[in-house]
């Protein structure tokens, strides 16, 4: 359809605040947060070189890290999930859980 | 009129025993003819006033040896064989091995076993009856022109001592000799000059000669690497009394190479080779990375007069080798103790290191020490902490853990706007209160 990209945005944008939850409307706005963390950590190695590559690595990792679990926990919250019958206590403790584990090593090897 | 008597003996023989060779005073000269000391009569003198105990023996003789039941019976020796003596060139050359220096002469009539034991020094002499010989510069009144005039010597000042501010031409009669150019080891001493030629005297030449013009060594010396010195001439007559007694420089030449010879200049030795942190003053045998060490080596020279003297130099290096050198530093002397010393800093690669002391220099004994000191990475607790390079990174990280807190509370915490999931919520809420 001859319809302007502006103008699909726009209609993609209501849809989305009409469909979401509230709870996953937060996740989102966590993700976005962990991406733009990791762009900028990106980004400032492009600039300033490798010197201390692990500490790049561990602050890298950690933002990819928890995007991957929000991600996980948005899936499993979703009610429009069908595969899926994880109760949200369950969703969320996992969450909880991995993002310990994740944090821990991200502290040991930040260095 | 007895005491002063008494004071005069004791007063020259404290001199003659305060010169001390460094290997001992025992000197063996072979001559060919023992009556003829009395030509070189002066060139011995030389010596015996520095200390030496000269033994006079006959180069033909086939009982003398230089070793007797495994023992050296002396400690450095001449050989002046030039009228065909035949030498036992196995015992000489197993004499230079030991260490012992020779000072070896010889002339046109050289015998086969001398040519050998040159052979066995790197040096090879002209065929027996061959003679250097100078149409242009030789001496005046030689109708074969075989008593050439030499002045083209080695750039080495220790060889040459005082003769180096003294230079003049040195008349010379003999046979010559090859010295390879390029060898580390051999030192060409005197070279004759571009226009002579080595060749039988009143022979018309049908042949390319063996050595020619530059190419002939008239003069050579060796060092062994068992810090032997061996000298080597092709004329005897250089060192007789007639050509001391001449206006050539024969006989300051003569005697100072002969006492470099017998170690008597540029012998070194090495002391107290130690290294440590710049902060401790203990030896380690082992060192971490980007270490900071100083280390220092006493080198000192042999004088006739004084003993060991401090050496003087300011070329001596030290390497930290591993395969190849890493860390290679001049190291500052200090002339009154002759301490040489530097700060180093260790490379940034963990190994097997040594430090190799090795001092090559032309006129001087070789000092070489080898010394394996690894070198051992960081401890796990030694690495930088808080880079500020790396603050970034660390906020990253910081800021995830706080985001993950704060959303926590808020995801678990918030009132849904839908009021049917907010049903759903109430019982998962109590669920977790209750628990």
């Amino acid at each position: 359809m001859s319809e302007s990209p502006l103008a699909i945005f726009k209609k993609l944008f209501v849809a989305y605040k009409n469909t979401t939850t509230q709870s996953l409307k937060i996740i989102d706005c966590f993700l976005l947060f962990q991406f733009l963390t990791g762009i900028f950590q990106f980004a400032y190695v492009f600039l300033v070189g490798k010197f201390p590559f692990n500490s790049f690595l561990a602050g890298f990792i950690s933002t990819v890290g928890s995007f991957v679990l929000t991600i996980n926990l948005r899936t499993l919250v979703d009610p429009e999930n069908k595969e899926t019958k994880v109760s949200t206590k369950r969703a969320f403790v996992d969450f909880l859980i991995c993002n310990v584990i994740l944090h821990l090593a991200v502290f040991n090897y930040i260095g | 009129m007895k005491l002063a008597l008494f004071c005069i003996c004791a007063f020259t023989l404290l001199t003659v025993l305060a010169a001390k060779p460094l290997l001992g005073p025992k000197t063996a000269v072979l001559l060919g003819n023992i009556d003829e000391r009395h030509k070189y009569s002066q060139f011995f003198d030389s010596f015996t006033k520095k200390g030496y105990d000269l033994h006079f023996l006959r180069a033909d003789d086939q009982d003398i040896t230089l070793k007797k039941f495994g023992e050296y019976l002396y400690d450095q020796a001449i050989l002046f064989v030039g009228k065909s003596e035949e030498i036992n060139v196995v015992d000489v050359l197993d004499f230079i091995d030991s260490g012992r220096s020779v000072i070896v002469a010889t002339s046109p009539d050289l015998s086969d076993s001398v040519r050998e034991l040159a052979i066995g020094c790197g040096i090879e002499f002209d065929e027996q009856g061959t003679s250097v010989i100078d149409h242009f510069n030789f001496k005046n009144g030689d109708k074969e022109h075989t008593s050439i005039i030499a002045n083209d010597f080695c750039d080495i000042p220790t060889v040459l001592g005082d003769f180096e501010q003294d230079k003049k031409d040195i008349l010379f009669k003999g046979i010559g000799m090859e010295v390879k150019k390029n060898s580390p080891l051999n030192y060409r001493l005197l070279v004759a000059p571009p226009t002579s030629y080595s060749y039988f005297v009143d022979e018309k030449i049908t042949e390319t000669p063996f050595v020619i013009g530059e190419g002939i060594t008239l003069v050579s010396a060796l060092q062994t690497r068992g810090d032997a010195r061996v000298l080597f001439s092709g004329s005897i007559d250089m060192f007789s009394n007639d050509f001391f007694n001449t206006e050539y420089g024969n006989t300051l030449f003569c005697k100072e190479i002969a006492s470099w010879a017998f170690n008597e200049k540029g012998f070194l030795r090495f002391r107290d080779f130690t290294h440590h942190t710049v902060n401790s003053q203990v030896k380690q045998d082992s060192y971490r990375i980007k270490d900071d060490i100083e280390f220092s080596v006493i080198i000192e020279e042999y004088d006739l007069e004084k003993g060991w003297k401090p050496y003087v130099a300011n070329d001596v290096q030290i390497e930290y080798v591993m395969l190849s050198p890493y860390v290679r530093q001049t190291l500052a002397n200090n002339p009154e103790t002759g301490k040489f010393s530097t700060k180093l800093s260790l490379p940034d690669k963990h190994g097997t290191f040594k430090f190799r002391l090795q001092y090559h220099k032309r006129g001087y004994r070789f000092l070489e020490k080898v010394e394996e000191i690894p070198l051992k990475p960081f401890w796990h607790n030694q690495y930088e902490r808080f880079i500020p390079v790396a603050y970034p990174y660390y906020l990253s990280a910081i800021l995830m853990l706080v985001g993950f807190f704060i959303f926590s509370i808020i995801f678990l915490y918030h009132k849904d706007d839908n009021v049917e999931k907010k049903n759903k919520k109430a019982p998962q809420k109590n669920n977790k209160k209750n628990n």
